[in-house]
């Protein structure tokens, strides 16, 4: 169409031009006033293109009077303006398309009227305006039934993510760091398929630089992004689509003048608020207050006062301090995001080239994310059957993670030591405080993406398509901790990783219209077939070396004293990693087709089918297949809604479809063997006997059906789309134990089971649309999703499944058919008692209600907190009295988004909310917990840490009998804690509810229009934006946000906090 | 014509209706869970006539749901005759509160005591604890008895068959010289004699020390008009030593270290030393001590006796006890015999 547009300009300019009159005016931004370049203007009774706007969106042409004239621009409502006057300025709205929209869905273009699959669009413009390290935190709330926590501040690491609830069971790690596995959906930049987590998981324990993709793509390039959600519409990107997926569109070139395009900005990122604390002599008071009144004895108080000098001997200089240690590991920063983009061409040619850099340093010292990018792009049809496009991406992730850690536990909660002591001077240095200064732990990752596409038509209808990429990336990360702050120990840790993903697709595409004019009132049908091959690799070394010769000689890297056993020093714990931990290579071959038919574009049925094989999978089952179908109806379109005119569309969808999700690998499928210690002076070779392989591993399944239902009333003032789906994921892999006779430890068995279901309701309303461009607009959208997950079936008929977290927190899930798949394992807290005689007496033995089975006197008393024994033993113990409470995963969520124009101001509000979930205050056990030593500057024990003392003013505690309302036991519990552990973390006295509403974004958008220096500076349109992000949580949770808790919940007192971050930028088009 | 079009937005808006409310009934509902590993810890109970013998913590149940439900059934004797005198109710003494260690009297404890009606074999029917109430031989003949636990929970029930409850003849006090299942008393070297739990700084006139073996404890029931408990020690010769022997002990302040109070607690009440100094009585509870039969093995009550003397320049003090419990009730005397002399007075 544009070259037939370019074309004729070039016949009109020349051809006769004696009946005509010259024809002036300027295109314009219906909201924004500024001229829009590269606008068609079509002869509509020719149906010819005879002129394109220059850059600041003056034309002229020479035309008959009376004709008709059509302004056509990509992203904007067409205009029909009938030759009348020699001036004609014409405004075009931006078009609000609705159902039909192009949404490219599994790698071919459809109109959304005709898909009928659920998906939700966010469009890139809803991504301006704030710089964030990671793409994600901007998804937060935007789309029905995608759950994001942003569940770490620091910059560049990822959240948690999941699509229409959580879709695994297995669980590993421990405590604050334990972690279900990842239900990401896949991620599809530009038609190139994309690990979603960019080979990180979730454990606390990961090696790899941990920046994912989203992290590195730019907000401003995004032109759009689509979400699809169930079935049908994931079922052709395969089995690693069965999470969902996540399709991100970069922009292109679409004007015939070079468009040059910069968004700038300044943001500050602030520290939240810091705790209160007790300093100097009231920590002195309250530690001595402790000691003395509740040791187990006057004496014993007394030896622990004398033992700690540091508070006894208040007079020294050196005890006697109120040193503010929150305040020494947090900063306010000051930090740029700049985007440069230019892009040009036309329908024959276009070009798209945006760099992009964020400098991001975050709130704890010595943390940071920079990350600089480059994406080309090149569309060309040389002739009207040949189409070419390529791309290149290329970024560059800066990571400093300060002191390490890993995605939930690398804040520096753990290092706020004692008031007491001296703060860093110039004589004085402090171990935690300099490993957060000075530790080195820098992680690169390089991107380079890249993808060659051609469709070449065969004959009309007919295409072929070809498209190769490759997507590559290089992580390292470089530790070096100074021996000063690592007990006099240096460490050395380089990782080096590799990945690449080379992706091929063929296809053949065939587009039947009975109709080629109007596909509205003929047979469409459109019929494709592809196959998908896909090589990825891995491979990851990492060198860890210890204790070395001093802070300043970083080396020898490479050298592993596993291999000198010889030397103790090096490694007396064996605690180094080193080797090889991944190094793989996958092959996946895919084939795809699918089918859809719709007739007169009312009634539409969509068929496909993928089947997937992999070089991992178990022997047996080497494809997993992924049939769907759905059904449209376009109710809107029938003649007895037409009448109906306050309708401006109706359909229904309905669609049924089964992912598989392949989980076998050469680990759990085939099994691995190991070298073990010698035999007879002969090196030992045989299986590993760990996890027993299992052959007959087959793929997990999700079996979805979803019903949905779009509408919109009075030209776009109400419109609402309503999806419910009911998913049942099968087959679901668990790690069994195995009993020892076996040999091995364990097995991984198919056989668990989830039904996710739920409703997902997206609205938007404008309440006041003034018919005056520049007059009040109120957009308000929301979106909403409320689901329910319940666990079906365990492997091996089982009905309940304990995951045992063993010392030091002890919080125990279970994973019980009939229930939410994952809940908490606990004693249940009910208050605290207020006097002795209410703990019950076992009216046998004549004695209180106790702690543990073994015959103790720990008896619980006054002050104690009520453990329900659940099956009255009059002994607590984890065997019999815990119990399933609680779930860790939101029963609903969503966004809320208002925004508000006059003329040339316009104001975004948009929050986000997560109700009703169960979250463990691990952080505030741990800190009460601390307290129980108070003659130690540090707590040793499970949850260990150096003890700084929070104002326990705001600590409600019991005090003395008849504190009903007490919620924590008396904090001052020395003695007694070492008896019955009042502060266990294995208790629902932590467990509170996680429901919060989150203000994430305010901005204020100010755009110039028809300003004199504008014109001067050839500006075409120029706005200057400031931003608040991550405004306020409100929220009922009594630590600092509820948000910032792992996955299961866990709100680790090590936590990165999420700053608040204020932007100032401007954004301008030449 | 628009008639017809509510209609259908009204059928397609119900369908929808339908189909999400009946989202829920495609689900499993909570069930209980039973453990197919649940199990009692231990399948025979041995038990002894005339005291209450307890048995907590004996079943597993490997984290099945809560609450379960336990039921005793069949009990019979010699895995063949039914023996309802099992399920037969008897007084017995329970706590209304807690045994506290800081009673200054029998009465004070015993007040916190009451009598309840349970059966001879009481098996807690919440969490498997089993409890054997005392009863005597004349009601309840010693033998192997053999009964059925029945377990359920919402998730089903299982039949724990066959599990023994051992009665044997009782056994008054602890150490017990006698085997209470022959009824025969036991080789000498094996418990046949009581010997002191504790003894040091004993020597006879000759300086030979003398070692436990060298002394014998016999426990005499003298009546059965109180609960009472008298010591008493006697030389070789069955002669009478006089208690004032044992020079420096603190008659006021005698205490022995209680685990389950988990404090030292005062050594019976209204000590009773008769004017010829020949013997100390005290009051006790039965059981004594109070918990002894509720954490049998752990809870035992230790007397020592201690004495000075001058051996040649050097003051050593000499000691003698014995950790023990008393279950029938009744006047004891507990009677420690030297059989070889030893030496009380200075050299």
């Amino acid at each position: 169409m544009k070259l037939c547009i370019a074309l004729m300009l070039f016949a009109c300019s020349t051809a006769y031009a004696q009946q005509k009159v010259l024809v002036k005016g300027k295109v314009t931004d219906a909201a924004s006033h500024t001229g829009i370049p590269g606008v068609s203007i079509v002869d509509v009774a020719a149906k010819k293109g005879i002129a394109v706007t220059d850059a600041a969106g003056n034309y002229s042409i020479a035309i008959e009077s009376g004709k008709l004239l059509l302004f056509r621009f990509i992203g904007y409502e067409d205009k029909t303006v009938r030759v009348s006057k020699q001036e004609i300025n014409v405004q075009l709205a931006t078009s609000e398309r609705g159902l039909k929209e192009t949404v490219i869905v599994g790698y071919q273009p459809r109109t959304k009227e005709t898909m009928t699959g659920a998906s939700s669009h966010i469009s890139g413009k809803e991504l301006q305006n704030v710089p964030v390290a990671n793409l994600e935190q901007l998804l937060q709330g935007k789309v029905a039934g995608m759950n994001i926590q942003n569940n770490t501040g620091a910059p560049g690491f990822g959240g948690t993510i999941s699509i229409r609830g959580i879709s695994q069971l297995n669980i590993s790690g421990s405590g604050d760091q334990a972690f279900l596995a990842s239900s990401n959906p896949l991620l599809v930049i530009d038609n190139v398929p994309v690990d979603y987590d960019g080979g990180i998981d979730q454990s606390m324990l990961q090696p790899g630089a941990a920046t994912g993709p989203l992290a590195l793509l730019p907000p401003e390039d995004i032109e759009s992004i689509e979400i699809f959600k169930d079935a049908q519409a994931a079922s052709l990107y395969g089995s690693r689509g069965a999470n969902g997926v996540i399709v991100i569109t970069t922009r292109r070139g679409n004007s015939a003048v070079p468009i040059i395009s910069t968004n700038n900005s300044l943001f500050v990122n602030v520290p939240p608020q810091l705790r209160a604390v007790w300093g100097g002599n009231k920590e002195r008071e309250y530690r001595i207050a402790a000691i003395l009144g509740y040791s187990q004895s006057e004496r014993e108080g007394r030896r622990e006062l004398d033992e700690a000098q540091f508070i006894s001997d208040s007079l020294n200089g050196f005890y006697n301090n109120s040193t503010d240690w929150q305040g020494l590991f947090y900063q306010t920063t000051l930090n740029t995001n700049n985007n440069l983009q230019i892009s040009g061409g036309n329908a024959k040619m276009n070009y798209k080239a945006n760099l992009a850099y964020q400098m991001n340093q975050g709130v704890i010292k010595n943390t940071g994310f920079n990350k600089y990018s480059l994406n080309m792009q090149l569309n060309m049809q040389p002739n009207t059957r040949l189409r070419v496009s390529g791309q290149l991406f290329g970024a560059y992730g800066q990571k400093q993670r300060g002191n390490g850690g890993g995605i939930t536990g690398n804040g520096a909660g753990n290092a706020f030591s004692s008031s007491l002591l001296p703060g860093p001077s110039h004589f004085l240095e402090f171990p935690e405080l300099r490993a957060y200064l000075e530790n080195v732990d820098d992680n690169n990752t390089v991107n380079i993406r890249s993808y060659l596409n051609v469709d070449y038509e065969l004959f009309r209808g007919l295409r072929l398509t070809t498209t190769t990429s490759y997507d590559y990336y290089t992580d390292t990360r470089d530790r070096f901790n100074r021996g000063f702050s690592n007990n006099n120990q240096t460490l050395l840790y380089g990782f080096v990783g590799r990945r690449g993903e080379l992706n091929t697709r063929n296809g053949l595409a065939y587009n039947f219209n009975s109709n080629r004019e109007n596909t509205e009132k003929g047979h469409n049908v459109l019929v494709s077939f592809f196959t998908e091959a896909n090589i990825m690799e891995n491979e990851q070394h990492i060198r860890e070396m210890r204790n070395g010769p001093s802070d300043f000689y970083w080396g020898p890297r490479g050298y592993s004293p596993r291999f000198y056993p010889g030397n103790p020093w090096n490694d007396a714990s064996n605690k180094n990693t080193n080797g090889t931990p991944v190094s793989r290579v996958y092959h996946a071959l895919s084939y795809a087709g699918f089918v859809s038919y719709n007739y007169k574009t009312k009634y539409v049925l969509d068929l496909s089918y993928r089947s997937d094989g992999n070089s991992s999978s178990g022997l047996s089952s080497r494809y997993s297949i992924n049939p769907a179908m759905g059904v449209r109806w376009n109710f809107g379109k029938e003649r007895f809604m037409e009448n109906l005119n306050f309708l401006d569309y109706g359909s229904l969808r309905g669609s049924f479809g089964i992912n598989s999700r392949p989980v076998a690998n050469q680990v759990n499928a085939l099994g691995i063997y190991q070298i073990h210690a010698d035999y007879n002076n002969q090196t030992a070779i045989g299986p590993e006997f760990k996890l027993m392989p299992n052959p007959y591993l087959e793929s997990e399944k999700s079996r979805q059906f979803d019903v949905g239902l779009d509408m919109s009333f009075f030209k776009g003032r109400f419109t609402f789309t309503y999806d419910t789906y009911y998913k049942r994921t099968y087959n679901m892999v668990m790690t069994m134990p195995l009993t020892d006779v076996t040999g091995y430890t364990s097995i991984e068995k198919n056989g668990g089971a989830i039904v996710n279901y739920g409703h997902e309701l997206a609205i938007t309303v404008r309440p006041i649309a003034s018919t005056k461009p520049d007059g009040f607009q109120w957009t308000l959208t929301a979106n909403g999703s409320v689901w329910r997950n319940t666990l079906t079936a365990l492997p091996g008929g089982l009905e309940s499944f304990r995951y045992d977290d063993g010392a030091p927190y002890y919080q125990d899930l279970a994973r019980k058919v009939g229930r939410n798949p994952i809940a908490n394992f606990l004693f249940k807290t009910e208050g605290i008692y207020q006097s002795d005689s209410e703990v019950p007496v076992d009216p046998v033995r004549g004695v209180r209600y106790r702690n543990g089975k073994g015959n103790t006197a720990q008896y619980f008393m006054a002050g104690d907190p009520v453990w329900v024994d659940v099956n009255g033993d009059y002994m607590l113990d984890d065997d019999e009295d815990n119990m399933i409470v609680g779930n860790p995963e939101p029963r609903a969520v969503g966004g809320l988004s208002n925004t508000f124009s006059y003329k040339n101001f316009a104001l975004n509000v948009f929050c986000s909310f997560t109700i009703k979930r169960d979250i463990l205050n691990n952080a505030m056990a741990s800190r009460l917990l601390r307290l129980t030593q108070p003659y130690n500057i540090k707590y040793d024990g499970g949850i260990g840490g150096t003890v700084n003392i929070y104002d326990l003013d705001l600590v409600n505690y019991w005090k003395q009998g008849g504190d009903l309302g007490a919620q924590y036991p008396n904090v001052y519990y020395v003695y007694r804690n070492g008896q019955i552990q009042p502060f266990r973390l294995d208790q629902t006295m932590f467990m509170e509810d996680g429901s919060y509403f989150k203000i994430n974004q305010v901005t204020l958008n100010y755009n110039f229009r028809n300003f004199g220096f504008m014109k001067r500076a050839r500006i075409r349109t120029l706005r200057m934006y400031t931003t608040v992000f991550n405004v306020a949580v409100l929220s009922k949770y009594s630590g600092p946000n509820p948000e910032m808790v792992s996955q299961l919940g866990r709100d680790d007192i090590n936590g990165y906090p999420a700053s608040r971050s204020f932007t100032v930028g401007f954004s301008a088009e030449f | 014509m628009k008639k017809n079009s509510i209609t259908i937005q009204l059928m397609a808006w119900c369908s929808l209706g339908l189909l999400a409310g009946c989202y829920k009934d495609t689900l499993p509902v909570e069930k209980d869970y039973m453990s197919k590993d649940m199990n009692f810890k231990k399948e025979t109970f041995v038990a002894n006539l005339g005291r209450m013998n307890v048995f907590a913590d004996i079943f597993n149940a490997d984290y099945s749901t809560q609450p379960l439900q336990f039921e005793l059934q069949s009990p019979r004797i010699d895995n063949k005759t039914p023996a309802p005198i099992l399920l037969e109710a008897v007084d017995t003494r329970q706590w209304k509160d807690y045994y506290t260690g800081t009673e200054t009297s029998v009465a004070e404890i015993e007040a916190k005591r009451i009598t309840v009606r349970r059966p001879i074999l009481d098996l807690n029917s919440q969490n498997g604890q089993l409890v054997v109430w005392p009863v005597d031989s004349t009601k309840l003949p010693y033998g192997k008895y053999f009964f059925d636990v029945k377990v359920n929970n919402k998730a089903g029930e299982r039949l724990f068959p066959g599990l023994m409850l051992d009665l044997r003849r009782p056994r008054p006090y602890e150490p017990y010289e006698y085997d209470d299942v022959t009824g025969i008393r036991k080789a000498d070297n094996a418990g046949g004699i009581i010997r002191p739990s504790t003894i040091s700084n004993h020597r006879d006139p000759q300086g030979r020390e003398i070692k436990a073996e060298n002394v014998q404890i016999y426990f005499v029931k003298t009546g059965a008009a109180a609960n009472t408990l008298t010591f008493k020690f006697v030389d070789k010769d069955s002669v009478g030593i006089p208690i004032s022997t044992f020079n420096i002990q603190r008659w006021d302040s005698l205490y022995y270290y209680s685990k389950m109070a988990g404090r030292n607690v005062r050594f019976g009440f209204n000590r009773n030393i008769p004017a010829d100094s020949m013997s100390v009585t005290y009051d006790i509870t039965n059981p004594f001590p109070v918990l002894a039969e509720a954490f049998a093995g752990d809870e035992l009550a230790e007397y020592i006796f201690s004495y000075s003397r001058v051996s040649y320049g050097y003051r050593v003090v000499g000691r003698i006890g014995l950790k023990f419990s008393i279950h029938e009730p009744g006047e004891w005397t507990v009677v420690f015999r030297y059989m070889i002399n030893p030496k009380f007075s200075d050299d």
